[in-house]
């Protein structure tokens, strides 16, 4: 038996991700919800409808689907490909053409892409069109089956970056699979973790699973230094801004932004370093670890100046989240 | 050592030949592709039988030729039904084989997404299966429409064949002319045959390169 007794409900517009082993059940799951493999028992429900009630191809029809290796259809190009679903829903041939031209655009990839058969393309190109079909037909769910797992890491940290960047403007419904805590930690707004035959053990966002794992397998997934991933996961405009609190003076021009750090004294002035509210903490972290006086300057997006940030102020901001969330 | 003026005099009676020979082998191929059509869509409804028939189909085709037309010719005497009926039979066995074999053996993931993005069976089966065995099923032709221009000329000892009356025309007669213009003629029909599938697949299958 692949899974028993699960009881799991993704919110509506949240990227959900199933993380665990090799052999936990995650796929099973998945594939479950468009009856790719089928339940022996429970109720699986898409919008308060219970599948197993929908005609099994309107269901798939409704879902878009990306699995790991892209699989596109070898014999049709990438404008074929990505008009796969409309053409089965009996859409217009113009309606078509606007839709893929659309798509390509909003995966990254130039118009002269269209013509071109999938065995011209690379791994990361092919990923980019299976991503397009599967939001061909603007299906409100999305399920995606490990869709990076076979790209190099370079590629495969832009391709998740800019999933994260798509579904800020298209609020899906996403259900995405994978084993690598850190691509979970990177794209999900919650993370399920099973252990096997799809026995749920947490299910959380990112930051309460870094901060709270519920059981030592759950630590261990999540594997070293918690504390420097949850760091990535906030931003420097997550902290209040510190007052600048050291020998140096800092010097500002008409529009408030940081020029140089000044001295009344003879000391040598060291470099200015700053960082953006938009960064990090993590990068954040590096920043104030490389600054000579171990102090930065926050600017805000436009460069105007924000405040100052040091170890301390990183140090008393995770302190506070730490005792503010466990209460 | 050829006998110029035997092929001028005879030249009527050599086209005809050659159109007889072409006729054959087209019958032949038409009727065996069509069965074997048949028989491929059978596997869609009781997908178990695939097997069975790659099975029997590699058995029949070491039949030798001739003992084949022999054993047909019971039932339909010296005509041209039974050499069409043993040519059909021919190629249905290789187009058979190569067409289940290239359905076996496409991507299994492509047909699992066809699946998952909600293609029906027929669909699947039109959509994706078949055009991604085309290649194979292409190949089965050429290479039964080469077989089938070298078979044809074994119905001549059934009193049909083609070309390969002149053979026994010349052998009869110890008349070298028609056998070489009979082995001439067979050659390149058989390379007409393979450029011309050559061709098809050229044009129907792009996306292989």
């Amino acid at each position: 038996m692949a899974v028993s007794d699960l009881t799991l409900h993704v919110r509506k517009g949240e990227i959900c991700v199933f993380v665990g082993p090799s052999g936990c059940g995650k796929t099973t799951i998945l594939r479950m919800i468009n009856r790719l493999d089928t339940q022996d028992s429970g109720r699986i429900c898409v919008n308060g409808v219970a599948t197993d009630e929908l005609d099994v191809v309107k269901l798939r029809r409704g879902i878009g689907f990306m699995m790991q290796s892209s699989a596109l259809f070898p014999h049709q190009t990438v404008a074929e490909n990505i008009g796969a679903v409309p053409r089965l829903l009996g859409w217009s041939k113009h309606k078509i053409r606007q839709r893929v031209s659309e798509l390509i655009s909003l995966v990254g990839l130039q118009p002269e892409f269209l013509d071109r058969y999938p065995n011209q393309l690379s791994g990361g190109q092919k990923s980019r069109v299976a991503l397009a079909r599967a939001l061909a037909s603007d299906p409100p769910v999305v399920l995606m089956d490990e869709p990076f797992a076979a790209l190099d890491p370079v590629i495969r940290e832009r391709l998740q970056d800019e999933l994260v960047a798509l579904q800020r403007r298209l609020h899906k419904t996403i259900i995405l699979v994978t084993h690598d805590m850190e691509e979970a930690i990177k794209i999900g707004d919650r993370i399920a973790i099973f252990e096997g035959e799809g026995k749920l053990v947490q299910f959380d966002t990112p930051h309460n699973i870094l901060a709270h794992p519920a059981s030592e397998f759950v630590k261990n997934f999540i594997g070293k230094d918690p504390l420097l991933k949850r760091l990535s996961l906030m931003r420097v405009s997550d902290l209040p801004a510190d007052e600048v609190n050291c020998e140096f003076k800092l010097l500002l021009d008409d529009k408030s932004n940081p020029l140089k750090w000044v001295s009344e004294s003879d000391v040598p002035v060291p470099e200015l370093t700053t960082v953006s509210s938009n960064d990090s903490l993590h990068h954040a972290l590096v920043k104030i670890l490389t600054a000579p006086i171990g102090v930065v300057v926050r600017v805000d997006e436009a460069g105007g100046y924000e405040g100052c940030l040091s170890i301390a102020s990183l140090h008393s901001a995770l302190n506070e989240r730490r005792f503010g969330s466990a209460q | 050592m050829i006998d110029w003026s035997w092929i001028v005099e005879n030249w009527q009676q050599i086209g005809q030949l050659l159109f007889d020979h072409i006729q054959l082998v087209t019958l032949g191929l038409c009727i065996g592709m069509l069965l074997a059509g048949a028989m491929v869509l059978l596997t869609l409804w009781q997908p178990g039988l695939a097997r069975p028939m790659i099975y029997v189909s590699g058995i029949l085709f070491t039949i030798p030729s001739l003992a084949l037309f022999i054993l047909i010719m019971p039932f339909t005497g010296l005509s041209k039904t039974t050499a069409v009926i043993g040519l059909s039979l021919y190629s249905l066995l290789i187009v058979l084989q190569n067409t289940l074999a290239g359905l076996a053996s496409n991507p299994p993931d492509v047909l699992e997404e066809a699946r998952a993005l909600g293609y029906t069976r027929m669909q699947r089966f039109f959509g994706v299966e078949l055009p991604l065995a085309l290649p194979s099923l292409l190949a089965g032709l050429r290479t039964t429409s080469v077989t089938l221009v070298g078979l044809v000329t074994v119905t001549a000892l059934i009193g049909q064949g083609g070309l390969g009356q002149l053979f026994i025309t010349g052998l009869a007669q110890s008349f070298t002319t028609p056998v070489a213009v009979s082995l001439i003629l067979t050659v390149m029909l058989a390379l007409c045959f393979d450029f011309l599938f050559y061709s098809i697949d050229k044009w129907l299958v792009p996306w292989v390169r």
